[in-house]
């Protein structure tokens, strides 16, 4: 009796000591298989031992992180709790997102503004706030002067914010005081005073909301979704009104709604157990461009925050601009279709907003006042420069308008390791001076532009973690090696925009085909004998037609090059 | 490293015990010796090793003071080894007070202030000089002999559960169990038990709610922050309205409590486990009928060391005139105030508990005796809250600011869901700070800390304590990790 009572607690002081080291089982084994966390974070690195960090201490604080943030069934552990606080108390610990009632998620700062505590939370009085507001509104009124000075259209767009298309559903607070002020109603109202012009959607979207067939908002999303497609719909009729530059029309089919298990985009970022409702309703729609290719389309400069996104995910963005640069915060641009990825202080923001047929200052009502991180008074400066840099920078634009031009100054720029900018303005200076240009000492034949923009990507891809994650997954789900993946995909890539006509080139000049040919045959049949399995093929194919080995060989290589020919791909690839 | 911490749950703790209990019972303090000295080497690496020399120094003296036969030399070590001990808090703790306040005074005159380096005080200062004054003079006394292996003394001062916040363990109740002591299964479960206990109170009550109470007072040490931060916490007292002043209060002092409490409770579980019965330290302070039977049950070790080793040796209450006794508290509570930290408002938080007490003996006990316990127990626990904004507000007029706002009776409503998880873990606090008030309470206390457990009741303990363990580690880094929706840069 007495042994079995002992036997007992020494079975749970087993599962103690297993319970215990289970988490540096699981982080050695991982036999257990995790769900990843979502939402963005940064990673600690694993600190490097020293005598020096340690003894200042920097060692434990970093390992500590490092630690936290690298142990067994961290994941499902934290999932766990979040679920517990979601559930019982309606909070996450994700920055940004405040959750309301009835499974609804709001942005923190539109739920502040709304409630009217945002504003005291950032300046001492509200009139402190009205001069700000005025102040950028009188540089907006300076900025869009300056851009009509070379053609310019200025305008800005006020995304709706979803408190007070849903206030319903907002968490329980103290009702709004009635002298707080509006900030939306406050720049809507000083921006038609000074004559900018501006959309602000959120009435609009206040009215609509109960008779139209799709949410506005989706219940777990902070930033609009489908809804967006409306409301650039009316930013690119509105430009249009402006500058009728013949922005091709967006015609919106009836809208479809369907169900799916994938979690809403903010959801994902709570990192619960469960998802908040079973499903997710999305929209969609059959959206046609209709264009008119006599005119050129705009190229358009957005600044503003993080509801500009939905634009690319919703409408196909290269039917409808020539060209677009988006200035996330005024911090990161995004340049062009492929979102080529700068700091904003680091490019030639002059050129960028010469460039541009529209400038669209661009964000949700209630970041509007903070929305500008210094663009505005930025802008006003860089337009006052002297009229020979701005003619230098208008010649740069119109070299990197040129399709052909610009490849070659890219090519260029490599080959004398400087920096695109550098080369464009040496340019732009040999066009005014009439001096020989540098195009010209630039060929860009097929095999030299392909070569070139393979290379770039490629640069641009290592660098960059997101891209460098997608690409293990793919080599992980295709069990193929890394590098052979990222060459397919950047090969596809390529194709795409030879297809798309944005990588031109010019074809080489052809001397002796006779001899092309005769050196084309050559490579072929080198590179067949070094592959076995090709060999191996044409042994087959030869037995099978009762020909010798080297006919049939010879024979598949005629057919080849005559193929080729016929394509004109050979020539090309010269 | 503090025990609520993922190095110490997840690796220091399941590597420490299982060398622990898979090394021969004779090597054990060794290798508790060791892990102590790496425990606090990772914390103060830069103070671990004057911490040690200061150790072997005061062995050392005491041996020499025993072996003395002449009184005047003896009381001469007796001296010098409690210099170096309260030496070196009075130097890391208060220098940087003290040039402060020489250096206002030096202004105040006209005259220059002297330049001066600021200090990092060493994490646990406080706990093993006065540890180590205790064996010093338990050992003068001839209450106890001295400690034959410097390792053991080591250990005593060292020994890693009870070295960053105590309890204040007295020599004698622990030489004993240094040179032999036994660790029976029912020791290492009930003590892990108890540990989680501890850490439930730390990270599920203790945490939440001062999360809260920072989000309004900001982080507890003024002298780190900007004066735009002090500004900011200025004017967010300022404009606090009476309701939200009075529940920041509560939840402080729940904070407090669970927050100390809740780490005696982990030392008392991780000695448990290793076969030391380490003394209590709380005795469900909240439910005192007045402030003296208060400093019975709150931070029991300190009180006890306080009355030991300052109180009697100043007279205590044997002296010609009560006025010297009165004055003798008094003092001894402003020492106490000034022992939890460096700064006026502790030493204000201590003079004011000393001048309660002082009532307490003059007149007040006998009135809260005909009010009755249930209002006394309110109105002490109401004075001990109002008291605790001087503790955890560091500026004296942010303090009394606060203490305005509180009896501003400028009221604001409320919302109970803006902040639930906050005010229902401030009704748990106050239930668990509360039930011992009645017998059943008290007679569960006693099973869950105190009594033999049967099989059944360990096997149920042992899931608890299992899923609450389990759920302490999810909530310590739920609450780190709060990524974002997106990179703003």
């Amino acid at each position: 009796m007495k042994n079995r009572k002992q036997t007992t607690k020494y079975v749970l002081y087993g599962l103690l000591a297993i319970l215990l080291f289970l988490p540096m089982i699981q982080r050695k084994t991982g036999f257990v298989e995790t769900r990843a966390l979502k939402g963005v974070f940064e990673p600690t690195p694993k600190p490097e031992l020293t005598f020096g960090n340690c003894k200042s201490g920097s060692y434990q604080t970093q390992i500590e992180k490092y630690l936290s943030e690298n142990f067994g069934f961290r994941e499902p552990l934290i999932r766990f709790y979040n679920q517990y606080a979601y559930s019982f108390f309606n909070t996450t610990h994700c920055h940004f997102i405040t959750p309301g009632k009835n499974g609804y998620l709001f942005y923190d700062q539109a739920v502040n503004d709304y409630f009217g505590t945002e504003v005291p939370k950032h300046f001492d009085t509200d009139d402190d706030f009205r001069d700000k507001a005025d102040k950028e509104v009188e540089l907006m009124k300076q900025l869009q002067a300056e851009l009509h000075k070379y053609g310019i259209e200025f305008m800005a767009f006020m995304a709706p914010d979803k408190p007070w298309v849903y206030p319903e559903h907002l968490p329980k607070h103290a009702p709004r005081l009635p002298e707080a002020v509006n900030t939306v109603e406050y720049y809507d109202q000083k921006m038609t005073e000074a004559g900018i012009p501006h959309i602000e959607m959120t009435k609009w979207y206040q009215q609509m909301r109960d008779t139209a067939s799709f949410d506005i908002f989706t219940k777990t999303d902070t930033h609009w979704r489908y809804a967006a497609v409306y409301g650039y719909d009316s930013l690119f009729r509105y430009m249009n009104s402006l500058n009728d530059f013949g922005i091709p029309k967006i015609h919106i089919g009836a809208v479809q709604s369907y169900t799916t298990d994938l979690l809403e985009g903010d959801e994902e970022t709570l990192n619960l157990m469960f998802p908040i409702k079973g499903t997710s309703t999305k929209y969609k729609a059959d959206i046609t461009i209709e264009s008119d290719s006599t005119t050129r389309k705009p190229r358009v400069l957005f600044v503003g925050d993080s509801f500009i996104w939905s634009l690319e995910t919703f409408l196909p963005m290269r039917e409808i601009l020539e060209d677009v640069e988006i200035w996330f915060y005024n911090s990161t641009a995004y340049i062009g279709f492929n979102k080529e990825t700068f700091k904003v202080k680091e490019i030639n923001r002059l050129a960028s907003l010469l460039n541009a047929d529209f400038v669209v200052y661009y964000a949700a009502g209630h970041q509007w006042w903070q929305t500008s991180f210094g663009f505005l008074e930025d802008a006003v400066e860089q337009l006052s420069a002297s009229d020979s840099i701005i003619r230098l920078t208008q010649q740069m634009n119109a070299i990197r308008n040129d399709k052909k031009w610009n490849i070659a100054m890219q090519i260029c720029a490599s080959d004398k390791g400087l920096n695109i900018d550098e080369i464009l303005e040496q340019e732009a200076l040999n066009v005014i001076c009439g001096k020989p240009l540098l195009k010209d000492e630039t060929p860009i034949y097929k095999d030299i532009v392909v070569k070139f923009e393979t290379e770039k990507i490629e640069r641009n891809w290592r660098q960059s973690k997101e891209v460098m994650d997608i690409m293990q997954q793919k080599s992980t789900e295709k069990d193929m090696p890394l590098d052979s993946v990222l060459k397919s995909e950047i090969q596809w890539l390529v194709l795409q925009e030879i297809e798309r006509g944005e990588l031109v080139f010019d074809q080489a000049p052809i001397t002796d085909t006779a001899a092309f040919i005769k050196a084309k045959r050559k490579e072929i049949e080198k590179a067949w004998r070094n592959t076995p399995e090709i060999m191996d093929m044409i042994q087959e194919k030869a037995l099978q037609n009762g020909l010798p080995f080297d006919t049939m060989l010879k024979r598949d290589i005629d057919w080849i090059i005559n193929q080729q020919t016929e394509t004109g791909e050979l020539f090309l690839t010269n | 490293m503090v025990f609520s911490s993922n190095v110490f749950l997840l690796y220091f703790m399941p590597v420490f015990f299982l060398v622990y209990f898979l090394m021969p019972k004779r090597t054990r303090n060794y290798v508790l010796l060791f892990a102590s000295v790496l425990f606090y080497a990772y914390g103060a690496p830069e103070f671990v090793i004057q911490l040690v020399l200061s150790t072997i120094a005061n062995f050392f003296i005491v041996r020499w003071m025993c072996k003395t036969e002449k009184p005047v030399r003896k009381k001469l070590l007796c001296a010098l080894s409690i210099i170096i001990s309260l030496g070196l808090l009075l130097y890391y703790k208060y220098g940087n007070f003290t040039m402060e306040n020489l250096n206002a005074l030096l202004g105040l005159a006209g005259k220059p202030g002297l330049t001066w380096t600021r200090i990092l005080l060493p994490i646990g200062i406080s706990f093993f000089s006065f540890q180590s004054v205790t064996y010093t003079l338990d050992v003068y006394r001839g209450i106890n002999k001295p400690l034959e292996k410097l390792s053991d003394f080591i250990l005593y001062i060292m020994m890693f559960p009870q070295l960053i916040a105590g309890p204040i363990i007295r020599y004698n109740e622990v030489a004993d169990q240094i040179r032999e002591r036994q660790s029976t299964i029912d020791d290492r479960l009930q003590g892990f038990y108890r540990f989680v206990i501890g850490l439930c109170k730390k990270i599920l009550i203790a945490d939440v709610i001062g999360a809260e109470v920072d989000a309004v007072l900001g982080p507890s040490n003024y002298a780190l922050l900007s004066v735009e931060q002090l500004n900011d916490i200025a004017s967010r007292i300022a404009t606090l309205d009476t309701g939200t002043a009075w529940i920041v209060a509560l939840a402080y002092t729940f904070q407090i409590y669970f927050d100390f409490a809740g780490y005696s409770d982990m030392a008392i579980g991780l000695g448990r486990i290793m076969g030391f019965r380490f003394p209590e330290n709380f005795d469900n302070p909240y439910n005192s009928a007045s402030i003296t039977e208060f400093w019975r049950r709150w931070h029991i070790t300190l009180g006890n060391f306080i009355k030991n080793y300052l109180y009697i040796p100043l007279g205590g209450n044997r002296v010609k005139h009560k006025s010297r006794m009165y004055l003798n508290l008094w003092l001894c509570f402003l020492i106490s105030g000034l022992w939890h930290g460096a700064s006026w408002n502790f030493i204000v938080w201590g003079a004011l508990h000393g001048l309660f007490i002082c009532a307490d003996k003059l007149f007040l006990t006998k009135l809260m005796q005909k009010l009755g316990r249930i209002p006394s127990v309110i109105l002490t626990f109401l004075t001990v809250c109002i008291i605790w904004v001087f503790f955890r507000v560091e500026r004296l007029d942010f303090a009394w600011m606060f203490i305005q706002r509180m009896f501003a009776f400028d009221f604001a409503p409320i919302y109970f869901s803006a902040n639930s998880q906050l005010y229902v873990t401030m009704i748990v606090a106050a239930f668990f700070s509360f039930f011992t008030l009645s017998k059943f309470g008290l007679k569960m206390q006693e099973k869950v800390y105190f009594s033999e457990f049967s099989n059944k009741k360990h096997i149920v303990a042992w899931c608890l304590a299992a899923f609450a363990f389990v759920f302490c580690i999810a909530a310590l880094n739920a609450t780190d990790f709060s990524p974002f929706i997106y990179f703003r840069f």
